[in-house]
């Protein structure tokens, strides 16, 4: 068993994924924010539901024929889906980036991020509790 | 690895804004520069580009500072009959700077400057935070 096989854990790195990902597209708008023509983009948001029942986890591992064999997890990074950024203005030159929405969401999906990484944290320490008395 | 092209995304936005800023500095420098004769003429005005192009290696889209092009518009002239460079009537051609124009273009340039440190720092904490998983 590897650790994406756990549940809690692998919502958490889809989550995370998810969000450096995002991370990625805003730093691409924030550096294009002088850009004629440039559109702002986004992610469209990760489907809790769909990531609960497991639908979103597109990571088929290598099939096993004896079950002490180890499963190797392919598991990429699934392709999140695009849509337009939705930010208010279009300037004279055609470019759709507001710099203020940009930031607002860069510092949301740190905030985010960090929630993410707090869990992931407290899970394995929950683990761990788990394990062996001497938590840490 | 996202937040890392993120971070390389946000570095190519500030080598863009210090590119334009070199352009706006040699603007304002030569705000007051005349032709070495009376024939010829002044500095002329340089517009900063910036263009987008879809980086392969780094499957992201990076900003680049394109070549400056020429301001075309008149050049102002100033009456000062002592100039040795004046010419018959009395007038000398100094270049199409505006310096109020040159310093909002250059406060823009700083502002966009800042957004994508913010940027390069947001996604550096969030890498940091996905690193220190391995302390807990």
């Amino acid at each position: 068993m590897d650790l994406t096989g756990i549940p809690l854990l692998d919502v958490l790195r889809q989550r995370m994924s998810w969000l450096s990902a995002r991370q990625s597209l805003l730093s691409q708008n924030v550096a294009n924010a002088d850009t004629p023509g440039f559109a702002s983009r986004d992610l469209k948001p990760l489907d809790f539901e769909k990531l609960l029942n497991g639908s979103g986890v597109a990571a088929p591992g290598l099939a096993v024929t004896d079950p002490r064999h180890i499963t190797a997890s392919t598991a990429q990074p699934t392709g999140f889906a695009e849509q337009a950024g939705g930010d208010a203005s279009t300037d004279i030159t055609g470019n759709s980036v507001s710099v203020e929405e940009e930031m607002m969401k860069v510092a949301d999906t740190q905030a985010q991020y960090q929630a993410a990484t707090n869990i992931y944290a407290k899970a394995i320490s929950m683990m761990r509790t788990a394990i062996d008395r001497s938590g840490p | 690895m996202d937040l890392a092209t993120s971070m390389l995304v946000a570095a190519s936005g500030m080598r863009a804004q210090s590119s334009r800023m070199r352009t706006i500095a040699e603007n304002i420098a030569n705000a007051n520069s005349t032709a070495p004769t009376a024939q010829s003429d002044p500095y002329r005005r340089k517009i900063p580009t910036m263009t987008s192009s879809f980086d392969r290696e780094l499957n992201a889209t990076v900003v680049e500072a394109g070549r400056p092009v020429q301001d075309s518009s008149d050049f102002r002239s100033q009456y000062d009959p002592g100039n040795p460079v004046a010419d018959a009537k009395g007038y000398v051609k100094l270049p199409n700077v505006n310096s109020l124009v040159e310093i909002m273009d250059m406060r823009e340039a700083q502002q966009s400057y800042e957004a994508n440190v913010n940027v390069l720092d947001a996604s550096k904490t969030m890498l940091v935070r996905t690193i220190d998983l391995l302390n807990k």
